[in-house]
């Protein structure tokens, strides 16, 4: 009992945090490539595994864990409503014209530079969301290793078996997700890193969500209706001024 | 830095405008006490509009 409490609460609620981390590196990855997700999410455990060993139990008091998820919140959200609006707009028949010239611009003037800013920000931000998982699944155990009659080595491998697991998940889901079609990919990607944003976000400026962590499940239905609805009324008002 | 931003935010003006909106509207709500439900709508709500105007651009 002494082993098995708290080694399982740490496992959900890490299990829980590292399936968010997931979501956002396997989006990078498919979309932006694996080299910049797996950078990203190696430099983010670097960086959690030396604020751990510099701070260790102290950690609980001294990351300021609300400002940490309002950066990456705001981040997601400019990041994936570009991602979302893209998605949209092509689906509505708005951009398929317009990507043409674009295209055609980037590749003669500063595709140099776009793909290395791309690289940058995939890579930024894969790094931000591990950090700020990591972050939080270091307190999980700090907290729940801190009250556990058996110390931190439960709690401790209880989360690292839930990061196990979830690792191992995201590697069995890459093949598949490669097969899906680049512009749905594009828009699930984008639900998705809006749906985080907006959680963080808010959860960083202090919201308490109702039913915290299962947020996101409503927030991704609305966000995934509102993008179908605009796409809808995109496509009926470009089939009306074709008409007209 | 323009290249950085434009991959993060796009192309477009609406979006990280309308997203400032929404942030700031609802740290203003949880500041003056509303009920976090109704700020937590409200906030999504401003984002959803704002993804719509963004995709009219």
């Amino acid at each position: 009992m002494n082993f098995w409490l708290p080694a399982s609460t740490a496992f959900f609620a890490s299990a829980l945090e590292a399936v968010e981390a997931l979501t956002v590196v396997l989006a990078v990855g498919v979309t932006w490539g694996w080299r910049s997700a797996l950078g990203g999410a190696a430099l983010g455990i670097a960086a959690v595994a030396l604020v751990v060993a510099v701070l260790g139990p102290a950690i609980v008091a001294t990351v300021p864990l609300g400002a940490v998820r309002l950066v990456v919140g705001v981040f997601l959200l400019l990041f994936g409503m570009a991602w979302l609006r893209k998605a949209v707009q092509r689906y509505g028949g708005v951009r398929a014209l317009r990507d043409e010239n674009a295209n055609f611009a980037r590749s003669v003037a500063s595709l140099g530079a776009a793909q290395r800013a791309g690289q940058r920000g995939a890579l930024l931000t894969a790094f931000k969301s591990v950090t700020l998982e990591l972050l939080e699944i270091a307190i999980v155990v700090v907290t729940v290793g801190g009250s556990a009659a058996g110390g931190f080595v439960p709690a401790t491998l209880g989360a690292f078996a839930a990061i196990a697991l979830v690792v191992a998940a995201g590697a069995a889901l890459r093949a598949p997700l490669a097969r899906v079609p680049e512009n749905a990919l594009g828009f699930g990607v984008g639900v998705m890193l809006v749906s985080y944003g907006t959680f963080w976000s808010g959860e960083g400026l202090g919201i308490a969500w109702w039913r915290d962590d299962l947020a996101i499940v409503y927030l991704s239905a609305a966000y995934a209706l509102a993008g179908l609805a605009c796409s809808y009324a995109l496509r009926a008002s470009s089939r009306t001024a074709a008409a007209g | 830095m323009p290249a950085l931003w434009r991959f993060f935010a796009g192309d477009s003006r609406i979006a990280p405008a309308g997203i400032a909106v929404a942030l700031l509207s609802a740290a203003l709500g949880v500041r003056l006490g509303f009920d976090h439900r109704l700020v937590a709508a409200a906030m999504t709500a401003l984002l959803i509009a704002t993804l719509g105007a963004a995709c009219r651009e």
